[in-house]
C-alpha cells in the first residue's frame, strides 16, 4: 500500500506526545550541528590564524588523499572479492563468504597498532627475519607503516567489508538471466563484470564506499597513531594542545562541509535508479567450479584481505595477551570492564528507546514533517565523533560557567564531563544504527495489526508495547547489540567527553598503544574484538530466526 | 432504527488532485448488512477507514446512534468508537494464541467476563479446541473466524469488513458466505463490508451501496440494483448485459430491434435518446411464428458451465446481442428467433 501522508499543524507537535518526543529527539541531534555551524559567524583567535596559515592546507590534503586512497582500495578489495565469491566455486568458498566480513570486528585503531607492532624493529616477526634469515632492512621491515600510505592500507583492510557486504548482497540478489543473456550474446566473464556487474552494482558500491568514507572521516585512532595530520587530529590538537575551543569548533565546521559533500555525492549517485529485477523470475547464478590449481589460487587470493585484516592481527593479539595478561589484568581491570559495559548498555538502552519512539511515531502519524524530522535525527552516523563531541562540549562549557555564576558556588562541572553528556553524544551519533534495524523490522509488520489493536480499544502506547514490541524483538535486539559494540569501541567522542579519570576499554587500549606498549594493549583490544565477534554471531542468529 | 449516519463525507489525500470520497452520505439501520461495492479506487475502502477512524475526513459528519463521532469540532479516537473491524489480511496478532487474540479487546473487562465472552465467541465461530493454537497454525477460513470473533467480542455497534472473501479459496467461498450470513443474522449485528465482487453482495447483503469515483451511484437491495440499474455502468457492473440505443417516439421506444413498448414512467419527451439494457438471461429462444420474434444469426457459442452464452447479431442492422441458454439446449442451425419479454427491458439514460 502506498504511504499516505497527513499534514499536522505546529500545534499538534505540542499536543500529541508522540510528535512532541520525536521533535524533541530531532532537536537533540540539531543541537551539536547548530553549535558547529554558528561558529562560522564568530571570529577566530590567534591559534586559528596559525592553524589556517600553517596547518589547514596539510589537513585538507591529507584528509582528501586518505579518502581517495581508502575509496579506491576498499572498492578494489570489496568488489572483486564479492564478485568472485558470487560467481565462482572454489575450495573454502562457503567459509570465506562470511569470513570476509570478519575484519569489521576489529576497530581500525586496533588493527593499526597491531600491524605497527608486527612490523616494528623489535617485533617477533622482524626478529625472525633478522636473526634466522639474516635479512636486514634498516629501521623498518619492508616499509614504514606509520605513514599516509600505511594509514590508507590499514583503514582499507578494516573498512572493505562495508563494500564487500553491500556488493555481495547485491550480486546474490541478481537473477542469473541477465548474465546468461550476456553470455549468449558472446560476453566473457570478465566482460560481464565490466559491462554489466559494475554499472549495475553502482548504487550498492556507492552506498558501501560512502559508509567506509564516513568511518574514515570519523577515525581518530589510526591517523593519530600513524602521525597523519587530518581534520580529526587537527580538532584534537586545537582542543587539547592549543586550548582553542573556537579553532576546534571551526575545524569541525569545515569537516562538516566535507561530510555534507560526501552525503550529497551519495545521494546523487545512488539516485532513484532502482535496478530491481523481477522477483518472480529470480534464479540464482549458477557458480562456475574452479578446480585444481586455479581453485586453490583463488582461495589464496580471496582469503588475503581476511588474513591481513583479521587472521594475523588476531593471532598476534592473542600471543601478546598471553605475554602481558598477568600484568595488565589486575584489580584495576574490573572497574574498567564495568565502566565500559555499563556505558555501552546505557547508550544501547537510550538509543533503542529513542528510535522506538521516532519510528513508531512515523508509522502511526505519517506526515512530511515527521518524516523529515526522523530523517534528520538519523544524520548523526555521518557526523564524525569528534565533531559531535566539540559541538556538545563548547555550549555545555558555556552553560556550566553561566550556572556557576548563578549559583555562586565557584567553578563546578555540572554538565561537562558527566555520563549525561557522553550518553547524549552517543544518542546523536548512533541513532541511525538503532533506527535502521528497528525500522527494517517494523516495515515487515503490517500496519493493520496496529489498526486492529486500536479498533479493539487500545491506546497507541499499549499497541506499541503489547503488539509491536514483541513482533519486532529481533530488530530491537540487533539494534541494541550494534549500538553496544559501537560504543564499546568508540574512541574520539569518548576521549573528548569522558569524565575526568574515566577510562573505557577502548581508551585504555589506545593509551597503551600510544605509549609504545602495544603488547599491553592487546588484552583490552582482544575483549573488544571478542564482543564484536559475539555481536556478529548473534546478529546472524537473529536474522536467521527472523527468516525462518 | 438508524445506527449510523454519514453526511457529506469528503476526503482528499494530500498530494492527490481528485477526492477519494466526494460528499458521500449514507444511513445504516440496526441489524442491516450493507455492502459497499465498486471497482478499486472508487473510495469504498476510504469510506470504511473513515468509519473506523483510521482516516480523518476533511468534511462532513458521522454519528453512531445519534452520538457524533466526527464533525468539525470533534473526532472520536478509533479505540473509543465501538466499531469492530476485520481486515483483508485479518491482522491476527501472530505472537498471541487464538484465545489471547479474541480476548485482546476485552482488556477493560474483569477476568471472569473475559473468560466468559471469549469462550462464548469461540463456540459461536466454531473454533473449540483451537484455543491455544497460534494464527499460523490455522487455515485461512479459521483465521477469518478468529478475526471475526476478535472483532465481535467487545460487542461493537457496527462490524466493518474489508474484502472479507478475497483471501478465501473459490471452492469454499459460497459455503463461507452462507455461514457468515447466518451468523450475522443470528447475532443481529450491524455489518458494513467492502467488496468488488457482486457475488458477495448477492449472497449476504441486505442492501448494496454502489460507489464510483468517491460518490454514491445507486443503493438498494441487491435484486433491485441488479434488475433496475440506473445507468449503463451499473448495468455492466452487475454482470453481462446487452445495451441497445433507442429514441422515444410516439410513447414507444424506437430501437434497432423494432418498437419496444415501455411504460414511459419518466415522462420522457419525444426524441429523447435512451439506452435499453437487457440481461442475457432474460432473453429466450422462440420460433419464427412468435409475435415480435427477432431473427438473428448465431456467431459463437461459449460454454460457461451452468449455461451457454450465445453471441449473435441481427443481420439487417448488425446489432450484436448476447443471450444465455441452458447447456443442454443448442440453437438449431445458423438462424435463431429471439423472444424478449417486455419486463426484461430496463430503460437507462443515454451515454454522452
Amino acid at each position: 500500500m502506498r504511504k499516505l501522508f497527513t499534514r499536522y499543524s505546529p500545534l499538534a507537535f505540542l499536543k500529541n506526545g508522540w510528535l512532541f518526543w520525536t521533535f524533541f529527539i530531532g532537536c537533540l541531534v540539531a543541537f551539536p550541528l547548530a553549535s558547529i555551524f554558528s561558529s562560522f559567524m564568530s571570529v577566530g583567535d590567534e591559534a586559528w590564524q596559525h592553524i589556517t596559515q600553517q596547518l589547514l592546507p596539510g589537513y585538507i590534503t591529507n584528509t582528501l588523499l586518505l579518502m581517495l586512497g581508502v575509496a579506491l582500495l576498499v572498492l578494489i578489495i570489496g568488489v572483486t572479492t564479492a564478485w568472485i565469491v558470487s560467481i565462482y566455486d572454489f575450495p573454502g568458498r562457503k567459509f570465506l563468504q562470511w569470513a570476509l566480513i570478519l575484519p569489521i570486528a576489529i576497530p581500525g585503531y586496533i588493527l593499526g597498532f597491531t600491524w605497527a607492532g608486527i612490523l616494528d624493529y623489535a617485533s617477533p616477526v622482524y626478529v625472525f627475519f633478522r636473526n634466522t634469515i639474516g635479512l636486514e632492512t634498516g629501521p623498518y621491515l619492508f616499509f614504514n607503516i606509520l605513514s599516509l600510505p600505511g594509514a590508507i592500507v590499514i583503514l582499507s583492510l578494516s573498512l572493505y567489508p562495508y563494500v564487500y557486504l553491500s556488493a555481495y548482497v547485491w550480486f546474490s540478489q541478481q537473477s542469473a538471466t541477465v548474465f546468461e543473456a550476456a553470455s549468449s550474446l558472446g560476453h566473457s566473464r570478465l566482460s560481464q563484470f565490466w559491462r554489466l556487474a559494475l554499472p549495475l552494482a553502482r548504487p550498492a558500491m556507492v552506498a558501501g564506499v560512502s559508509l567506509a568514507l564516513m568511518e574514515v572521516l570519523n577515525d581518530y585512532g589510526v591517523v593519530s597513531y600513524f602521525g597523519v595530520d587530518t581534520f580529526t587530529t587537527g580538532i584534537f590538537s586545537a582542543w587539547f594542545a592549543f586550548g582553542s575551543k573556537i579553532s576546534a569548533i571551526k575545524l569541525s565546521g569545515y569537516l562538516m562541509l566535507l561530510v555534507f559533500g560526501l552525503l550529497l555525492f551519495e545521494r546523487l549517485h545512488r539516485g532513484n535508479k532502482k535496478y530491481d529485477t523481477l522477483k518472480s523470475q529470480y534464479r540464482p547464478y549458477k557458480k562456475t567450479v574452479l578446480k585444481g590449481v586455479r581453485g586453490y589460487a583463488t582461495t589464496l587470493l580471496i582469503c588475503l584481505p581476511m588474513v591481513l585484516g583479521f587472521g594475523i592481527p588476531l593471532i598476534m593479539l592473542i600471543y601478546w595477551t598471553l605475554l602481558t595478561a598477568p600484568v595488565v589484568m589486575n584489580y584495576a581491570f574490573v572497574p574498567l570492564i564495568g565502566n565500559s559495559f555499563l556505558l555501552a548498555a546505557s547508550a544501547a538502552g537510550i538509543v533503542v528507546l529513542a528510535t522506538l519512539i521516532t519510528s513508531f511515531t512515523l508509522r502511526s502519524f505519517p506526515s512530511k514533517a515527521v518524516h523529515l524530522i526522523v530523517r534528520f535525527s538519523t544524520l548523526g552516523y555521518a557526523i564524525p565523533g569528534a565533531v559531535i563531541a566539540v559541538g556538545i562540549m563548547v555550549p555545555f562549557i558555556w552553560m556550566d560557567s553561566q550556572l556557576n555564576l548563578l549559583t555562586k558556588n565557584g567553578p563546578q562541572l555540572i554538565l561537562t564531563g558527566t555520563w549525561f553528556t557522553l550518553l547524549f553524544a552517543y544518542l546523536v551519533r548512533f541513532m541511525a544504527v538503532g533506527y535502521n534495524n528497528i525500522e527494517s523490522s517494523l516495515t515487515k509488520t503490517s500496519t493493520s495489526l496496529d489498526e486492529a489493536a486500536r479498533s479493539l480499544g487500545h491506546s497507541y502506547r499499549n499497541t506499541l508495547i503489547k503488539i509491536i514490541m514483541p513482533l519486532i524483538r529481533p530488530g530491537v535486539l540487533a539494534a541494541a547489540l550494534l549500538v553496544f559494540i559501537d560504543v564499546l569501541k568508540e574512541l574520539p567522542l569518548t576521549l573528548i567527553l569522558r569524565p575526568f579519570n574515566f577510562d573505557t576499554l577502548a581508551i585504555r587500549s589506545f593509551e597503551y598503544a600510544t605509549d609504545e606498549r602495544v603488547p599491553e594493549a592487546a588484552p583490552t583490544a582482544l575483549i573488544i574484538i571478542f564482543i564484536g565477534l559475539l555481536a556478529v554471531y548473534m546478529l546472524s542468529k537473529i536474522t536467521n530466526t527472523w527468516n525462518r | 432504527m438508524t445506527i449510523l449516519t454519514a453526511r457529506h463525507i469528503t476526503k482528499t489525500y494530500p498530494g492527490s488532485q481528485k477526492p477519494a470520497l466526494n460528499l458521500f452520505s449514507m444511513d445504516v439501520q440496526k441489524g442491516e448488512i450493507v455492502a459497499l461495492l465498486g471497482e478499486s479506487g472508487c473510495g469504498k475502502t476510504t469510506a470504511l477507514r473513515i468509519l473506523a477512524g483510521f482516516e480523518k475526513a476533511d468534511e462532513g459528519t458521522l454519528s453512531i446512534q445519534n452520538t457524533p463521532i466526527f464533525n468539525k469540532q470533534h473526532f472520536t479516537d478509533p479505540s473509543r468508537r465501538g466499531v469492530g473491524i476485520i481486515f483483508q489480511d485479518y491482522a491476527l496478532f501472530p505472537h498471541l494464541t487464538v484465545w489471547q487474540n479474541i480476548g485482546f479487546g476485552l482488556h477493560k473487562r474483569s477476568r471472569k467476563d473475559q473468560k466468559l465472552i471469549v469462550s462464548d465467541m469461540i463456540a459461536l465461530v466454531g473454533l473449540s479446541g483451537y484455543e491455544n493454537r497460534y494464527p499460523h497454525q490455522l487455515s485461512g477460513g479459521q483465521q477469518q473466524r478468529v478475526a471475526l470473533a476478535r472483532a465481535m467480542a467487545p460487542q461493537p455497534e457496527i462490524l466493518l469488513m474489508d474484502e472479507p472473501f478475497s483471501n478465501i479459496d473459490t471452492v469454499k467461498k459460497n459455503q463461507i458466505r452462507k455461514e457468515l450470513h447466518s451468523l450475522f443474522k443470528k447475532s443481529g449485528i450491524t455489518v458494513i463490508f467492502v467488496t468488488h465482487d457482486t457475488r458477495d453482495v448477492m449472497a449476504i447483503a441486505d442492501r448494496v451501496v454502489v460507489m464510483k469515483e468517491g460518490q454514491l451511484l445507486q443503493q438498494g437491495t441487491p435484486e433491485a440494483v441488479f434488475k433496475r440499474p440506473e445507468n449503463s455502468y451499473l448495468a455492466h457492473f452487475f454482470g453481462t448485459t446487452n445495451l441497445i440505443n433507442g429514441q422515444v417516439s410516439n410513447g414507444h421506444i424506437e430501437t434497432g430491434i423494432g418498437h419496444i413498448r415501455i411504460q414511459n414512467d419518466h415522462k420522457l419527451p419525444e426524441g429523447t435518446k435512451v439506452l435499453l439494457s437487457i440481461r442475457p438471461g432474460d432473453i429466450h429462444l422462440g420460433t419464427e411464428n412468435d409475435r415480435h420474434a427477432i431473427q438473428v444469426k448465431i456467431e459463437q457459442l461459449r460454454f460457461m458451465g451452468e449455461f451457454t452464452e450465445v453471441a449473435c447479431h441481427i443481420e439487417s442492422t448488425g446489432l450484436k446481442i448476447l443471450f444465455n441458454l441452458a447447456p443442454n439446449k443448442t440453437p438449431i442451425g445458423e438462424t435463431a428467433y429471439l423472444q424478449i419479454p417486455e419486463k426484461a427491458f430496463q430503460l437507462l439514460p443515454a451515454n454522452h
